[in-house]
């Protein structure tokens, strides 16, 4: 009775939702949706197949990728499982209802369960479908396959799902007044031994023959394939052995949510408790009058407005705690690269392993922007009627939005490329071509997520995490991801014609400074479009 | 009804709630007095079985609050500070919901549309509630905890919001219930309301009952017999 009531009463809300959006928003979303995803296949499919007939190992390769591919997916969910649920379960105020209700804890606990996982997995369960419909096309699978592969990927979706809410009641009981540091120590946690495997695998050794470094990635890659790990299961289950698989995968996703129900029967309530009983009289820190100071002669509304970020920003330690653990991660990884000495060290080389960085960080950009940048002006716009009092135009409270994100962006990510840099011994110049390309990168994220910020504005919630799993937020986080994968295609087209042996040595450099061009131009598309668009409607914006 | 043992609630040095003991009866309307931050929002989660106590216990109905959770709720209806609401139902949609939550039979959803009707919301009940104006919301809400007939009604702050007719209408209703026989706790700032409804008041300061009784009882502690705002102020300064 109760638990029916709930589902339906999820429908209807979503159900209304969907009533009361236009038919052409709805249009517009879905045209743009089937677009991206299109895109994606598109660029999945001509990519590996390109692959497959021009190397030898190009079969194999994909099969390796396939298994990354689901590896970092399984990553990703866990990491979204892992924040989504925790403010599902300990922050939202509907549990706090439910709570007042004669209903049993851990009933509340399924739901919100379910709730979280489907937030959490929907839009990465998007991304599948490309990849799946790739692999599907590249073999010449028959429709069976993709039958097969959508039941796999349902099942496989409660593996790190339970893993991740597991892992959020068990910070919150352990760290129950020290919020947002119980956030960061999951995401610790969690990042450490991917990265330990990271660099245990991903030395690459760049021996004079191309096929054999590629083999040499191939060796990389192995780690994703370990039979120990669900999102091989995954990607086995979906060519052969299909009812074994699905029954490993079933098993597990079972054993997953029985562990955390037994573990929320005795956690839960408990931890919820003590999470809303954290301690008072917290004293906002950098009160200090300097930070004013250091604005000086600003148009005084700017610089409130500026000092206002600031606070927040260093108040928020799951803001800055972020990015630092990112840096760290990052830095462990550099001494890998540096045992590679002697003549290996060629100018392709560093090339490469710059290409791979860009790669990284653009991907971490990505994150951080659609986590943090693309909520600011739904967050903000409730308070919004505030700064409009202080006669403030409207563009110019994006430009200022735009202007800090950005710098935040880029003396992150500079700091990880200029200790890059030094390690490798990168000749100036490419170093000064690197630090343009994290410039632009860093301005073409922030411009990009504000401006999508502003388009798909949800003023009435006040849930951050509402705010990015939201079509706008997904549609944010897919287009960071095309924009880093066709700043890669371009950063990395020089050394890998080189290394197919297709580019003389002599063209590289005029090739390169071709690829810089693109991403120039690319950039300030991706930033400037949507930021011009966000500014127009918010002029047009109600308040 | 509803009691308290020595319930004592810290939040980390500070004590919000420090060994208060209550025993409200059946059919009483108890007036929980307090300046802001008294501790009466806190002492109210502790017996609706939102915190957990850091110690001692609270029991409605004779069920322990923490052991017997379900069946003590059940008895309970209960309006917060800020009372949440699913902002994309309509009135009508989210009553429906909660009667489901309750498991209550269909017979008794039919009093759904009575109760909209006797709060004025009956002609905004296919309405989105993200379009109800506060006072609308608080007399959802209301609505939504009178459903299942509940046997103590606690409230924290009724009035706020409430236009005269409404607040008219809820005053009633909370007196002819009392008659009936349920136990009603409210925490309020309003004095007069106070004055008029309850039979007996608590006044709770730094997180200690530093008085109770009837209104008489109270004059007489301050030897004052003016309003019960000179008593108030009187009490708690
Ligand atoms: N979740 C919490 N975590 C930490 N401290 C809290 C929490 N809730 C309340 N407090 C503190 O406990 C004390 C009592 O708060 P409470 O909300 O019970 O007061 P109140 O009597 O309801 O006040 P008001 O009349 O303003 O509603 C206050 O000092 C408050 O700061
Ligand atoms: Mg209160």
């Amino acid at each position: 009775m109760t638990s029916s009531s709930i589902i339906k009463v999820k429908l209807t809300i979503f159900k209304n939702i969907l009533l009361r959006t236009s038919k052409t928003k709805l249009l517009f979303f879905f045209i743009l949706a089937m677009f991206l995803l299109g895109g994606l296949f598109a660029l999945l499919y001509y990519g590996l197949k390109y692959f497959e007939v021009s190397s030898p190992f190009g079969p194999y390769l994909s099969e390796r990728l396939f298994s990354f591919f689901f590896m970092t997916l399984l990553v990703m969910l866990i990491f979204s499982n892992l924040i989504n649920s925790y403010t599902t379960l300990y922050s939202s105020k509907e549990n706090e209802y439910l709570l007042t209700l004669p209903l049993d804890h851990h009933w509340i606990f399924s739901v919100k369960f379910i709730e979280s996982t489907l937030l959490s997995s929907w839009a990465l369960m998007l991304l599948a479908i490309p990849l799946v419909i790739t692999m599907g096309f590249l073999k010449n699978l028959p429709l069976s396959f993709y039958l097969r592969s959508a039941s796999l990927l349902s099942i496989f979706i409660f593996i790190p799902a339970s893993l991740g809410i597991l892992l959020a009641i068990t910070l919150a009981s352990l760290f129950p007044k020290k919020r947002e540091r119980a956030l960061l120590f999951g995401i610790l946690i969690l990042l450490l031994p991917f990265c330990l495997f990271f660099i245990r695998y991903y030395r690459v050794d760049p021996r004079a023959d191309s096929h054999i470094f590629l083999y040499r990635i191939l060796d990389g890659l192995a780690f994703a394939s370990s039979p120990l790990l669900p999102n091989h299961w995954l990607v086995k289950g979906m060519s052969e052995d299909y009812l074994y698989y699905l029954l490993l995968l079933g098993s597990n996703a079972l054993m997953g949510f029985y562990l955390s129900l037994l573990i929320a029967k005795r956690l839960y309530y408990p931890s919820w408790s003590k999470w809303h009983s954290a301690e008072t009289g917290e004293k906002g820190y950098l009160g200090a009058s300097w930070i004013e100071s250091l604005f000086q002669g600003m148009n005084p509304a700017i610089k409130a407005i500026i000092v206002k970020d600031i606070k927040t920003f260093f108040r928020e330690p799951t803001l800055w705690g972020q990015l630092l653990l990112f840096l760290g991660l990052l830095l462990i990884y550099l001494p890998s690269l540096k045992d590679i000495g002697g003549p290996l060290y060629t100018l392709f080389y560093r090339h490469f392993i710059i290409t791979l960085n860009i790669g990284g960080v653009g991907l971490i950009l990505s994150t951080l922007n659609t986590r943090f940048v693309f909520p600011i002006f739904s967050l903000e716009g409730m308070r919004f009627w505030m700064i409009r009092l202080s006669r403030l135009e409207a563009p110019t409270l994006i430009l200022i939005k735009f202007v800090s994100s950005s710098i935040l962006c880029l003396v992150t990510t500079l700091t990880f490329f200029i200790l890059t840099n030094i390690t490798l011994r990168t000749p100036p110049f490419m170093s000064l071509i690197s630090y343009s390309i994290i410039l632009l990168m860093s301005l073409a994220m922030s411009g990009l997520s504000l401006g999508l910020g502003v388009l798909f504005s949800n003023l009435k919630v006040d849930n951050p995490t509402v705010v990015v799993s939201g079509l706008g937020g997904t549609i944010n986080g897919v287009l960071c991801l095309i924009y880093v994968i066709l700043v890669e295609v371009l950063v990395g087209l020089p050394v890998f014609l080189h290394l197919a042996g297709y580019l003389k040595t002599s063209l590289y450099h005029i090739l390169l400074g071709f690829s810089f061009m693109g991403i120039l131009l690319l950039s300030l598309g991706f930033c400037l479009i949507p930021l011009r668009l966000g500014i127009r409607a918010l002029k047009e914006m109600e308040f | 009804m509803i009691k308290a043992v020595a319930l004592t609630k810290k939040f980390g040095e500070l004590v919000a709630v420090n060994a208060i003991d209550l025993d409200i009866e059946e059919g009483e309307i108890f007036g929980f007095l307090g300046p802001n931050g008294a501790g009466k929002t806190t002492t109210i989660k502790l017996l609706t079985g939102l915190l957990k106590p850091t110690s001692g216990q609270a029991f409605i109905g004779g069920y322990d609050i923490q052991l017997e959770y379900k069946q003590a709720k059940h008895l309970i209806g209960y309006l917060p500070e800020t009372p949440y609401l699913y902002e994309k139902l309509t009135g009508f949609e989210f009553l429906n919901f909660v009667a489901d939550l309750y498991s209550l039979d269909n017979f008794t959803k039919k009093r759904i549309p009575q109760l909209l009707e006797t709060f004025n919301l009956f002609q905004n009940k296919d309405h989105l509630i993200e379009g109800y104006s506060y006072g609308m919301r608080q007399k959802l809400v209301l609505s939504s905890l009178l459903l299942h007939n509940p046997k103590v009604i606690i409230i924290d702050e009724p009035m706020s919001g409430l236009d005269p007719k409404s607040s008219k209408i809820v005053k009633n209703i909370l007196k002819e219930l009392a008659q009936e026989g349920v136990t009603i706790l409210i925490s309020t700032h309003i004095l007069a309301l106070a004055q008029e409804l309850c039979h007996r008041i608590g006044v709770i300061d730094e997180g200690r009952l530093i008085a109770l009784g009837t209104i008489d009882e109270l004059k007489a502690l301050v030897k004052r017999s003016d309003s019960l705002e000179e008593i108030f102020l009187e009490l708690t300064r």
